[in-house]
């Protein structure tokens, strides 16, 4: 049993193929040969054995399973777990200890999941490197040299590494599908509403999401199952049914020649064009390829509003960033420094809690909303995102699914654009537009490009009609069981699972 | 009219010395905010707005009202500006106003004070700014330069949905609404009511209450008014009670003002009853029976008084047959006296001028 396919990890135990405390010290015994490296995580739980030492007692005493029963989960840290830390990469909320799960936190592990630890991020998810956590810089597992993308990058090249089986993350411009794209692993950022947000630390409230990354399509499909559905304690969260994304999946010998027959699929004419890697370029033609050999029809489409996206996504997030960074006040939460009055406790607490990034993002929001400067910023933008959703829809009416690549280039050196933030912004032209439209998206590896120390992954992106995960998952499990001649296990790990 | 509402939820800091601490008594607590547009011209008529709002609050009962409290709390805005000048003058800001009579007042102030800047010719010295009104020095000071509109950075709250409320809700929460302070104005006067008791009724929703209790029992609605607003007003303003803490009910006035109309007691002995109805309760009934209080209109039992009081007073009636007809009073009051207060007066009166203008 390929030891990723999490699909069947029930199964398996349930028949006494393998037992979960098995599975849980083999991650454990990677993680700790490959985490010097990778450093992935800020925090690894010491009572992983134990749960799965409760697991197996449960499956000996024939006691129900939930879908998650055994799986070895990663959570970014800027989602609340009540038994670990929760610093979302920030100084200024070292040794936070929330007290209660992020109701997706509290799904799984009803589910039976067993929560690894906590993943390493850009401070509050405003980074597209994970450079920009306060505390370590993660490694990309294909090229230690290179970064994971991000901000999730610890959910990702955890689960690219093998370190854990699957992980969550979070999507407020791309964080998830980028370095899914990074890392060579699937990334899935569902509709806006789709996941309550209630436990995960709000940077940009009308726009993020908590995603999903897996190594297979199936696996982030059940993991999106277990912590979609509505919260009463987020007012933002959909009240729509949670269809079983997984029941739909057709196994690889059982797919006719045609299993995507009569799908129409648009090639987002703007995100093959310059400014992008030619190698991205062609890895996406190819996987367009693929898909029409497996029966799609692929047609250029054009989205005239697409480069607007950036800079009203900028905007708005900062500007909603800006509110939403306040209640750190170093009262409320986490750091505070000892101060002679209120004003200055609150401005040290805050010069010192807070990365220069998250600095610069608070006061661009600030200027953007500030009175003068509204009408010209913040409400413009909201009138550029109006545009990038009716674009969207117009272009999803002719198309059942869009396609793109996740990022302008493969993974890039650590430390290369850690001084150059506009062509790190820039890096995010791909995923942006979808979050200000709220659509949801799969990420999954189709190719890989040659560097200087080896190939690197590229991830195709998949988009679809707000709250239609289900078709997107259906065309990436196919997709992915029929390309041919592609390993996305990184060398670092590979050698190890093939035994 | 009212440009917009503005709710929010709120805690606040308390300092112990070096310790801090959160106070989330009031967390959880909606906090709703009006904002009227400068339609308001002087204080008076600002005061009568916010006591009209006071009124409305408590007649939907959502909030206790009470200024001293902070359950309801006013901040105005003052600008001046030449007559014909279409753009109104920079506005500044009071707090700290506890009463509606600080409303009224140091809004006047305020209006003179920047009206006198501007008669100097000192119109740079009005500034955005928030003043604090001094009940003691009957003024307002500066409390803090206004740091401008670009420090608000209001925008739409993104994890707030918008709300959608169906006309069937709107609706049902219309038809649910009780009456409110205008309309039951106006019903008092349809009722002929005079303009004094109609606003001394509905200015109190419990008081309101009780006289529209009293008379639905079919009491009369001018007596009704007038025993809320005389005794019972003036023993609740004495003993610093409520109408809600008295124990008169509206049914026992109602039955009270029935039993003077229909002379089972007299006016004076309703009145005696009166405070021992609010102050012990009980029923009219009952304590007309327990006291013996039913009006005597018998006449030979009044013949019988004042047959004695005559008898017993042979001076007096010399000196009345002798002219000194204003005696007439001590006779009567003697005779009262002797009933224990319960004979009727007009038969009294009758019985007695009979008596004493009888040629013996």
């Amino acid at each position: 049993m390929p030891y990723f396919a999490r699909s069947r990890l029930k199964c398996a135990f349930e028949l006494g193929v393998t037992k979960a405390v098995d599975l849980a010290a083999a991650s454990l015994q990677r993680l700790r040969r490959t985490e010097p490296h990778i450093k992935s995580f800020l925090y690894v739980s010491d009572d992983v054995l134990k749960k799965a030492e409760e697991i197996d007692r449960k499956i000996a005493e024939n006691e129900e399973l939930g879908p998650l029963a055994g799986v070895l989960v990663g959570v970014k840290d800027n989602i609340c777990t009540f038994d670990m830390p929760s610093t979302a990469g920030s100084k200024i909320l070292e040794n936070y200890r929330p007290p209660f799960d992020a109701t997706a936190v509290g799904k799984m592990k009803k589910c039976g999941a067993i929560v690894i630890g906590k993943t390493n991020m850009d401070e509050f998810g405003m980074g597209s490197t994970t450079e920009g956590s306060a505390y370590q810089v993660t490694a990309n597992p294909w090229d230690l040299s290179r970064v994971p993308g991000g901000s999730s990058g610890g959910s990702a090249a955890a689960v690219s590494a093998r370190q854990c089986m699957v992980s969550l993350g979070s999507d407020t411009g791309g964080s998830v599908r980028q370095p899914a794209s990074f890392c060579g692993v699937v990334g899935l950022k569902p509709t806006y509403g789709r996941v309550s947000r209630y436990g995960l630390v709000a940077y940009a409230s009308s726009l993020d999401v908590i995603g999903c990354f897996g190594s297979s399509v199936a696996d982030a499909g059940i993991l999106l199952h277990a912590i979609a559905g509505h919260d009463k304690f987020d007012a933002t969260s959909s009240k729509r049914e949670v269809p079983d994304f997984a029941s739909q999946f057709i196994a690889r010998d059982n797919l006719d020649s045609k299993p995507l027959k009569g799908l129409r699929v648009g090639l987002i004419r703007e995100t093959i064009e310059d400014g992008v890697d030619q190698e991205v370029i062609s890895s996406i033609r190819g996987a367009a390829s693929h898909l029409e050999e497996l029966g799609c029809t692929v047609t250029e489409v054009s989205l005239p509003s697409f480069s607007l996206g950036l800079p009203a996504y900028y905007i708005l997030a900062s500007s909603e960033s800006s509110s939403n960074l306040s209640r750190y006040d170093g009262v409320r939460y986490g750091k505070q420094v000892v101060a002679d009055e209120l004003n200055s406790l609150y401005g040290e607490s805050r010069a010192g809690g807070l990365g220069s990034e998250v600095k610069m993002r608070i006061l661009m929001g600030t200027y953007a909303l500030s009175a003068g400067y509204y009408d010209a910023y913040y409400k413009r933008a909201q009138q550029v995102r109006t545009l990038v959703r009716e674009s969207f829809r117009a272009a999803l009416d002719e198309n059942d699914i869009l396609i793109s690549p996740a990022a302008p280039s493969a993974a890039y050196k650590i430390g290369e654009k850690k001084n150059d933030p506009l062509s790190m912004y820039a890096g995010d032209i791909m995923t942006v537009n979808v979050n200000l439209a709220g659509l949801p998206a799969l990420v999954l590896p189709c190719g890989f490009v040659d560097s200087s120390s080896g190939a690197l992954p590229v991830g195709i992106q998949m988009i679809g009609t707000a709250f239609e995960e289900e078709k997107l998952l259906k065309v990436g499990h196919i997709f992915e069981q029929t390309l041919q001649g592609c390993s996305f296990i990184p060398p670092l790990v590979a050698d190890e699972l093939a035994c | 009219m009212v440009s917009r509402f503005a709710m929010n939820l709120r805690w606040m800091l308390i300092f112990f010395g070096f310790l801090m601490q959160v106070d989330l008594n009031r967390a959880g607590v909606p906090l709703l905010e009006i904002v009227s547009e400068p339609d308001i011209r002087t204080g008076i008529e600002a005061a009568e707005y916010a006591s009209e709002l006071q009124r409305l609050v408590r007649y939907l009962g959502v909030s206790n009202g009470n200024m001293q409290e902070g359950s309801l709390r006013c901040d105005v805005n003052i600008s001046v500006r030449p007559t014909g000048q279409l753009e109104f003058g920079t506005k500044v800001e009071i707090k700290n106003l506890n009463s509606f009579s600080s409303v009224s007042r140091a809004i006047d102030y305020e209006i003179s004070r920047q009206v006198q800047l501007h008669s100097q010719g000192q119109v740079d010295q009005i500034v955005q700014e928030t003043r604090l009104w001094e009940e003691g020095a009957q003024k307002t000071v500066t409390m803090r330069k206004k740091e401008g509109l670009a420090d608000y950075r209001y925008f739409p709250e993104p994890d707030l949905p918008g709300v959608t409320l169906t006309e069937e809700y709107v609706d049902s929460i219309r038809e649910s609404l009780p009456e409110l302070p205008e309309d039951k104005r106006r019903r008092y006067e349809k009722m002929g009511l005079s303009m004094q008791d109609v606003l001394f009724l509905a200015n109190d929703i419990n008081i309101a209450d009780f006289f529209d209790t009293t008379i639905a029992g079919g009491a009369d609605v001018k007596l009704a008014a007038n025993w809320i607003m005389g005794d019972i007003a003036a023993y609740m303003k004495n003993e610093k009670v409520n109408i809600n803490e008295i124990k008169l009910t509206p049914q026992e006035l109602g039955e009270l003002i029935a039993s003077i109309k229909d002379g089972t007691i007299s006016g004076k002995i309703g009145k005696e009853i009166l405070f021992e109805l609010i102050a012990k309760g009980g029923t009219v009934k009952g304590l007309i029976k327990e006291k013996d209080l039913v009006q005597i209109v018998d006449t030979a039992e009044i013949e019988k008084m004042v047959d004695k009081v005559i008898a017993d007073s042979p001076k007096q009636l010399e000196q009345y047959r002798g002219g000194k007809t204003k005696l007439q009073g001590y006779f009567a009051g003697q005779v009262m006296k002797e009933s224990k207060g319960k004979a009727n007066p007009k038969l009294l009166n009758k019985i007695l001028l009979e008596k004493l203008n009888a040629k013996s």
